[in-house]
Formats: structure tokens, sequence, C-alpha cells
């Protein structure tokens, strides 16, 4: 029998061996060399220093200074290392933005970086705790809200969602290992999932990039956001449907369906899931670790179907799944640190202020799992996902606007988004109070008991 | 046997012996977690202070790329393993506990 330990070291290996070979090829092996998209954010004049570059460059189009405007692409092919001049690159879209004119390897270094201002870190610490609460008791990363809360103080994105990756890992650790101690942990099934999440974030990214290279940035956030609304939609509304129907009818939670017929076919090799207490098809596993590492590469939050896919194909009891996702959630972020840390984009400070708080949070979230009943964890998890549905409904307008199917005014467009952005700070402040109530509650009873006890 | 059946017995005196015991064992095991408290905490604050007194050059280290790519995953794993202990504890000192335990 294969100890818990083993099956998460052998997770690790596994994993690490799909990094592609160009990320981990050191000196020799620069992932900025290539031919690149340029795309300049703002009307302004740029130029790149030649003699601050040790190698040599060219743009494809010939030219090497002019006025750019807003949009304006240009190819530029970056032929060595010190060429790559850390411009933000973008792998998922396959772009380089040049935002600025100066001394290339200073902005390199540092202009991505915001200065850390004493509300900033409160701001930070804040997002942290809730986020790591909220994750902590339903399994899913949240960097859906830590993205654009990040960027809503003006971290740059690429730098905000690396940064996000780099705390994921050490926060779920911490939050797996807690909810482990609890007994709510399958290591086994969790490390399956996670291997198998890591070719799913592989072909992500090549459908992100393919739709990138025919529909440019809009057509990505477009497809990111139809991928939110779908997604969301379908399986928060199973979700809430289920936990509708245990409130109603009251007692414990049931193996779905779908999970008891898919147990029933011997499709070897068949796998025992002690703490998950199933017996299913190492075959019906992997599409669930599968979709969830393809989402995650998609909208930041494979959670959103590996809990579902957990409970309803899997069958085990929703504390169960958002614990083991957990471990998935450590397996991605892991992988997910060493691809941004290898592009250098990782902001330490922004890392560390978020894992503060979020060390804390995730580990009262986990707590609360013990206090709660089960269909609790499918409530919040239901509520979170349809009110992130609804946030990025709101927001599809402005990218069709970009794609120039639709016509908005700019006043529009920034009602939108902003809607957009307090629909998702909605599903936070609901999620954190269910189960703040639930935690309350729980504990209040766990004291009345107490001193009934006593008396 | 429980303090309660003994009270329930009559012996007030065992039920009251042994409560105080508990009480006595409560508060050394308080005073341990206390500790744990004030020296994970004071290491998480140096640890966090050297980062962000040194924050020019951490950066620098951690945005290097390549090889370098792997501080940034050290220094997040060694802040979390002292940091997340201080913060279990800290809320254990605060009466934040788990219902059940395995």
């Amino acid at each position: 029998m294969f100890r818990p330990f083993v099956w998460f070291i052998m997770a690790v290996i596994v994993t690490l061996s799909f990094i592609p070979q160009h990320v981990c090829a050191g000196g020799g092996g620069d992932p900025f060399v290539g031919e690149w998209n340029l795309l300049t954010d703002s009307s302004h004049t740029f130029e790149i220093e030649k003699d601050r570059i040790t190698g040599h460059y060219t743009y494809i189009d010939g030219e090497e200074k002019r006025n750019a405007v807003k949009e304006d692409r240009y190819l530029l092919r970056v032929d060595t290392d010190s060429g790559t001049m850390a411009l933000s690159l973008n792998l998922l879209s396959g772009t380089i933005t040049v935002t600025k004119k100066g001394d290339i390897s200073e902005f390199r270094r540092h202009s991505h970086f915001i200065d850390l201002t004493f509300v900033n870190l409160i701001f930070l610490f804040l997002v942290g705790l809730i986020g790591g609460l909220v994750s902590g008791f339903i399994g899913i990363g949240t960097s859906f809200i830590y993205t654009p809360c990040m960027m809503s103080i003006g971290v740059d994105g690429l730098v905000a969602v690396a940064s996000n990756v780099c705390h994921q890992f050490p926060r779920s650790l911490v939050g797996a290992y807690k909810r482990y101690k609890y007994g709510q942990v399958d290591v086994k099934l969790g490390a399956i999932l996670a291997v198998s999440a890591v070719f799913g974030v592989l072909v992500g990214i090549r459908l992100q990039l393919y739709i990138n290279e025919i529909w440019g940035d809009a057509g990505s956030n477009l497809y990111v956001s139809l991928a939110f609304v779908v997604v969301l939609l379908i399986f928060g509304t199973i979700v809430m449907l289920d936990a509708r129907t245990i409130i109603r009818k009251g007692g414990a939670e049931r193996t779905a369906r779908l999970a008891l017929a898919l147990q029933k076919i011997n499709l070897p090799p068949m796998i025992h899931f002690k703490t998950a207490g199933v017996r299913i098809s190492f075959w019906f596993t992997v599409p669930i670790g599968f979709a969830t590492g393809f989402l995650t590469s998609t909208i930041a939050a494979g959670g959103f179907i590996g809990i579902p896919g957990m409970i309803f194909m899997v069958g085990t009891s929703s504390i169960v799944a958002s614990a083991t996702g957990m471990v998935t959630d450590f397996g991605m972020g892991l992988v997910g640190s060493i691809k941004w840390g290898l592009l250098g984009l990782i902001d330490i400070r922004l890392t560390l202020i978020i894992l503060a708080g979020s060390l804390f949070g995730v580990q009262v979230g986990a707590m609360a799992t013990t206090y709660v009943k089960d269909y609790m964890i499918k409530l919040v998890m239901g509520s979170i996902m349809l009110i992130v549905a609804v946030s990025r409904i709101i927001t599809i307008p402005t990218y069709l606007h970009e794609l120039g199917w639709l016509s908005l005014s700019a006043h529009t467009i920034y009602l939108l988004k902003s809607a957009g952005f307090v629909a998702v700070a909605l599903a936070l402040l609901v999620g954190t109070t269910l189960i703040i109530r639930g935690m309350m509650k729980g504990m209040k009873g766990k004291k009345e008991m107490k001193d009934l006890t006593r008396k | 046997m429980a303090a309660i059946t003994f009270a329930e017995a009559g012996e007030h005196a065992t039920a009251k012996e042994m409560e105080g015991c508990r009480e006595n064992k409560r508060n050394r095991c308080n005073r341990t977690t206390g500790i744990k408290v004030l020296l994970l905490g004071a290491i998480s604050i140096i640890l966090y202070a050297a980062v962000f007194t040194h924050q020019g050059l951490i950066t620098d280290f951690c945005t290097r790329g390549q090889w370098y790519a792997a501080f940034p995953i050290i220094i997040v794993l060694v802040i979390s393993l002292i940091h997340g202990p201080f913060c279990n504890y800290s809320l254990d000192l605060l009466g934040v506990k788990e219902k059940i335990k395995k």
C-alpha cells in the first residue's frame, strides 16, 4: 500500500517533469528568445538603446525608433539573454508590452513593481485574509479575486498573476496539512488530480495562444469571460440545487447518481481512495484533473470544476472534495511559481503580504469546516460561483466593444468594469459572511453543550 | 472516571481536585502556546523586516530568472513554515479551535 507521503512525492516529481524544457534550460534557454508581437499601451515615443544590450535585436519591420500609437503592433525578434530586457512578456497571449522609454535594465528589474504605501499594505493583507478564509473553506484557489484587487492598486497584470501564484502553493500546503490532520484529505486522489491537471494547464495555454493569435487580446478576454460564465453557471446551479435539496429534505449528503454509476464500471486500474471511501476507475479521475488544469490556465480557478467533479463524478463528500482540492492547488501553484520565477516576474513583497493574511485566513477557513454541516460548503461554493458568473456577464459587453462588435461609450465601459469588480467583491463578502456565521453558530452550540455538561 | 461522575456521586472534594488539575493543565498548556506564539511571532517579524528593509536587493535576486527562480520559492516556503504555525498557535490562544480532531 502506498503511504500518502509517497504519493505526494511522486506527484511532485511527475509534475515537475512536465515543465517545458526550454524553461528549465538555464542560461542558454532564455524563454524570451523568439518572435513576439510588440504592443504599446499608450501614445508615446519609445526607443530601445542598443548599446545597453549585449546581444543584438532587430525589428522585423526594420524600424528601431518611431512614434507608436495606441495598440500599434510590431514584430520584435529577440536573440539574446539580455536582449530580453524583461519587457513584460505574456506567455499566454504571446505579447511583449513596452510601457516606457528609458534604461531597459532598470525597467526590467523594477518598473513593474509598485511602491508600497501603508494603505496598499493593509489592503493586500485584508484581501489575503478574506481570500485565504474562503479558500480554506471551499478548497478553491481565489486568484480570480487577488489578481483584480492587485491590479486595482496599480500592479502590472503579469506581476499580479505571478505574485499570486507564488503565494498559492504555501497557502495550499498549510491548508491541506491542517485539513489532513482532521482526516479530510485524500492524498492519493489529490496527487492523481494534480498530475493530470498539469496536462490540462499545458493544453489550456496552447488554446489561449491560438485564440490570441486569431482574435488578439480582446478575443482572449472574451473567451476567458465566456468560459467563466458557462462553467460557473452550469456547475454553480448544480451545486446550489444539490445544497437546496439537502437543506429541504434534511439528513446527510448522498452520493451523486452519476458517481454511483461510474463506481460500478470496472475499468482497470481500479483505485481505492481510503479517505474518500470510494473505489473507482483511474480513468474517471483523470478527466477531472485535466479539466481542473485546463480551467486554471483559462480562468485561474480550476477548482470550480475540480471540486464539483470530485463530488458528482468520483462520489466524495463535499468536505473531502474541498480538502483534496487544496492538494491539487498546491501542485499547480508550485509548477506555476517555478514558471513565473524563471521569467523573473514575481514581486516577492506582494507575495509575502498576501501570504501573511492568507495563512491566518486559510486556517480559520479549515477550522470552520469542522463546525458546519456538509451542505454549507456546497452553499458557499454555489453562491460564490453564481455571483462571480454574474460579474463576468456584466463585463462581456466591454470585450465585444474591444472586438468592434458593439459600440459603447468610455463612461459605460468604466461603469461595467467597476460593476464587475464590485460583484466579485460581493461574492467574497457573501462567502465570508456565510463561513463566519456558520462557524459562530457551531462554536456557540459547542459552548452550550459544554455548559450543559458542567451543570 | 470524569470529575462530573465524582460530583454526581457526592465526592465533591475529588471532583474539585480533578477539575483543579485540569485547570492547571490548561494554564500550563496556554503558557506553552503563549511562548510559542511569542517566539514564532518574533521570528516572523524579523524575517518580514529583513525582506522589507532589503527589498531592493531581494527583489533584484528574485527577478533575475533562471536558477534565481528558486529564491522567491525558498523565501515563501521558509516564511510560511514560521508564519503558518504562528497563525495556528495565535488562533489557538484566542480560543479559535477546531471542533473535532481525527
